[in-house]
């Protein structure tokens, strides 16, 4: 693991970053929740290296989204779907998003399969799993790391995956 | 799902994510880091801009060949579009609303006991 100090570049745009840590805060604190939620927070990152070029690798992709209506309080589970099965409308209701600004009407936005299969033809990635992985956002860290990111984790070595694209809402 | 990242990164496998918030990917601690300043829901890009969407990707999956430090955070430089201000409205508390607010507040906790009572049983 290596533990430098976190590599920022491209300062680009002059707008504020939006504080979505405080305002996730405020807004529950407004909803009578006392106890703000504790999200993750780590001083260093593991890294590893690509073991092949991107266009030799295989490349898959994981959303927050999922292949039906899923509802915040039911048992949510990692699911693997074939990509030639994958449904055209996939679903955001149990996830935070900015309902008011925008919409997940057109899957390309926010899970771009079509254009990994464009850059597959390009050569410039090796090629694409078989199956692309819809994960839920947990309250739960601990389930998140010994559940979910394990369940994903099995699915890409299934898979021989070299590459995860990761795509949160 | 910046946990999972880490996951699979420590297991061998390389990631990348692609995302607009950027707080809560950065205190977390991942590997590579594109980040997209769009509200929450269109990370990839505005709907229906195919040529939008297909640079994003580009730029992210060009960090899985061109990063040697983990926690880098690369900055796309494309914008929403003129209008910004759903950066101030998201999740925004407006006075006249917190009667509202702490309504739903005593749903949401209402509906996490019941499901609760629910499985225990």
């Amino acid at each position: 693991m290596f533990t430098n100090q976190p590599c920022r570049v491209n300062q680009l745009t002059s707008f504020d970053t939006v504080k979505y840590i405080e305002k996730t805060k405020n807004y529950y604190e407004a909803q009578g929740f006392d106890v703000p939620y504790r999200w993750a927070q780590n001083d260093s990152a593991p890294l590893t290296r690509l073991r092949k070029p991107l266009a030799q690798s295989r490349v898959a992709l994981a959303s927050t989204a999922s292949t039906y209506p899923r509802k915040l309080l039911e048992h949510r589970t990692v699911e693997a779907r074939a990509n030639e099965n994958l449904p055209t409308k996939l679903h955001g209701e149990d996830l935070a998003w900015d309902r008011e600004a925008t919409h997940l009407n057109d899957r390309g936005s926010f899970f771009p399969i079509e254009v990994l299969q464009d850059f597959a033809k390009q050569r410039i990635i090796g090629d694409i799993s078989r199956r692309s992985y819809f994960l839920p956002t947990e309250y739960s860290q601990r389930k998140t790391m010994q559940f979910d990111a394990t369940q994903v984790l099995q699915h890409c070595r299934e898979d021989g995956v070299d590459a995860l694209l990761l795509v949160p809402l | 799902m910046s946990l999972t990242a880490r996951v699979l990164e420590e297991s061998g496998i390389s990631t990348v994510i692609i995302g607009s918030a950027r707080d809560i990917v950065e205190n977390c601690g991942v590997p590579r880091f594109l980040f997209t300043d769009f509200p929450l829901g269109n990370p990839i890009g505005r709907p229906y801009d195919r040529h939008m969407q297909e640079a994003v990707v580009r730029s992210g999956l060009m960090l899985l060949d061109s990063v040697a430090r983990p926690q880098t955070t690369v900055e796309s430089p494309y914008i929403w579009g003129e209008d910004q201000s759903w950066r101030e409205k998201y999740m925004q508390i407006v006075p006249s609303e917190l009667e509202k607010l702490r309504a739903m507040g005593e749903e949401r906790r209402r509906n996490r006991n019941a499901h609760r009572n629910r499985t225990a049983s």
